[in-house]
């Protein structure tokens, strides 16, 4: 959509900037989710799109910190926007401060924050992918492909200890699929 | 193409066998198999190009959640929706549909 607007808050004036929106005729409440920005910055990026009542809507996104980050709760201003708020905080580890902090999708024993890019899926590393063969006498790749959501073995899984922990943006990049970067590219960057 | 998302018929002379139905598909129901032999139009010069070849194509039905995303990704409109929905089976097994019910061409070639 052209007409499509978005305004980066501090998340400091979160609320209020939203109540502004609101007053300007913004005022019905569409969604409110979240994206990680590991690989580019250390935060988590909230994003909540309201609507006029011609149709227009606009976007209000702001950052918080990707681990601890809160954030002052909608309800207050949009009461719908808790259960998204919900949803959003439980994956992502927002803390929606005086919102509605019950779990709403996972269980008790479920990982923390299993939308940040940087959780593996680890039932999917386990079990191979179809798509890793070339179509070349049916063997593996020489490229080795690995599937989006699993990590780059060399970041995840088989990755050396004395190596020290990933760096985000080659956790960013190796989720999301693609050729592995090979180990001998790897050396030559040390 | 809007029709039922049921069946996923596969066009064999259309599929290149290059995996990116496979690579695209959510939950890693598409397994195909494929080897390369030289290209007979080539043939005459100094170095043949080779093209691929399908060995296997399957669809296992008991995973596939018919997003019609191969449908879509296919470069080659070598997948399309068949119309028809897919047959109950009697195990888990019988719902890996190979390519003589994926592609059942008059004379159909046996499955791999």
């Amino acid at each position: 959509m052209s007409d499509e607007v978005t305004r980066s808050v501090e998340a400091a004036a979160w609320v209020a900037a939203v109540s502004a929106a609101r007053d300007e005729g913004f005022d019905r409440f569409d969604w409110l989710d979240a994206t990680d920005d590991i690989g580019r910055t250390d935060t988590v990026s909230v994003v909540c799109q309201l609507r006029a009542r011609d149709g227009a809507p606009v976007r209000l996104r702001t950052r918080v910190p990707r681990r601890g980050g809160v954030l002052a709760s909608l309800a207050g201003v949009f009461p719908g926007a808790a259960w998204c708020e919900r949803e959003a905080g439980e994956g992502y580890a927002v803390d929606f401060g005086g919102g509605d902090g019950r779990r709403l999708l996972l269980g008790p024993d479920a990982p923390e924050a299993p939308l940040l890019k940087d959780h593996p899926l680890a039932a999917r590393a386990a079990v191979p992918w179809p798509g890793a063969d070339e179509p070349e006498e049916g063997a593996r790749a020489r490229r080795r492909m690995v599937p989006p959501g699993v990590p780059d073995p060399a970041i995840w899984g088989e990755r050396d200890p004395s190596d020290g922990q990933a760096d985000p943006e080659d956790v960013a990049t190796s989720t999301s699929g693609g050729r592995v970067r090979r180990s001998r590219d790897r050396g030559a960057g040390r | 193409m809007t029709a039922t998302h049921g069946r996923i018929r596969l066009i064999e002379d259309r599929c290149t066998s290059c995996m990116i139905c496979a690579r695209e598909c959510p939950v890693w129901c598409i397994s195909i198999d494929a080897h390369t032999e030289p290209d007979p139009a080539s043939e005459a010069s100094r170095r043949p190009r080779l093209h691929n070849v399908l060995d296997r194509f399957a669809i296992d039905w008991s995973v596939c959640m018919y997003c019609g995303i191969c449908v879509d990704e296919c470069p080659f409109d070598a997948l399309e929706w068949n119309g028809e929905h897919v047959s109950p089976g009697a195990s888990l097994p019988d719902l890996v549909h190979q390519r003589d019910r994926l592609a059942p061409d008059p004379g159909g070639r046996p499955t791999a």
